[in-house]
């Protein structure tokens, strides 16, 4: 590592490209049709986080998600979008944090957690705000397409972070 | 190859979550049975009950007011859902919410299942009907 590669500005930098990929994600997402159900969806803006979390470190995949949500919300998702991904996003961050540190998964096993996690996230925002337990009536189906979503966005990002050359990131 | 993309740890955590989404489907499903009326909710507050039995259309305003309607018109009313009852099932057929959610959603029958909409906070759920107490009868 040479001095300019570990520079604020350098990492300053790398972030807010990253950061901007993954709004560029989430955006794609938000102009293909909905597969089905609220609140199913692939989550590809995941795949950025997930190399995020295992490139550099949790704080900064933090920063890429967290920032992500608050201007897809301003731009294209809007007030209650924004509550429920930023729920989703913050319960998703600290299980693929945790289940990291274990250094018992892989980034398969991590982002799937991640994708179940996003959507409880989601869940537990719209039953608060419908105030209705009622919701929870779509647990199962929301638990199985964050699974399938999870290991999607895992696979991809294993396979990506495989091949991005060492001193990239 | 394979082997560093999935560890053990993984799928042992995928059979976990896959037991926990089988097992609450499962009990859902158990839960689901029979249905004879539906209870409107706005923002959390019960504001109608009405049975399956009977084909009807109801204006539904995000105010918490329910009208009588022919299915066609809103009546002018801006924040609505149009709801019909018939043939022992209850459909969200028109609303004016921004993502109509609701209305892609497909008919309810069964006891639990429901319509939700996000945006106007309304909740159509089918409930056993009055008089059949859902605990006393499970307990029996």
């Amino acid at each position: 590592m040479t001095r300019s590669q570990n520079s604020p500005a350098r990492r300053v930098a790398t972030l807010a490209l990253l950061t901007t990929l993954a709004l560029m994600f989430s955006y794609i997402e938000s102009l293909l049709p909905a597969p089905g159900p609220p609140g199913v969806k692939l989550g590809i803006a995941n795949i950025v986080v997930v190399i995020v979390l295992y490139r550099l470190a949790a704080p900064e995949a933090a920063a890429v998600n967290l920032l992500r949500v608050a201007l897809a919300g301003l731009l294209f998702t809007g007030l209650f979008g924004a509550l429920y991904s930023a729920a989703g996003a913050c319960l998703s961050l600290i299980g693929m944090i945790l289940l990291k540190k274990t250094k018992l998964f892989s980034m398969v096993g991590v982002s799937m957690a991640g994708g179940v996690l996003h959507n409880l996230g989601q869940l537990f925002v719209a039953a608060l705000l419908v105030e209705e337990t009622a919701v929870f009536y779509y647990f199962p189906l929301l638990l199985f397409s964050g699974i399938a979503s999870g290991i999607l966005t895992g696979l991809i990002a294993a396979l990506v972070s495989s091949k991005l050359p060492r001193d990239l990131l | 190859m394979i082997r560093d993309l999935i560890k053990k740890a993984d799928l042992i955590l995928l059979a976990v979550l896959l037991i926990a989404g089988l097992a609450a489907s499962f009990a859902l499903a158990r839960s689901g049975t029979g249905g004879g009326q539906v209870t409107i909710k706005s923002a959390g507050k019960k504001i109608g009950t009405y049975s399956l039995k009977e084909n009807r259309t109801l204006l539904i305003t995000k105010d918490g007011h329910i009208f009588d309607c022919d299915g066609t018109d809103s009546q002018g009313e801006t924040g609505y859902n149009i709801l019909q009852i018939r043939d022992g099932k209850a459909d969200m057929i028109s609303a004016d919410c921004h993502n109509h959610d609701c209305v892609n959603h497909r008919p309810i029958s069964k006891d639990g299942e429901n319509i939700i909409c996000l945006p106007h906070k309304i909740v159509i759920q089918i409930e056993k009907e009055k008089g059949d107490d859902g605990y006393d009868s499970l307990a029996k």
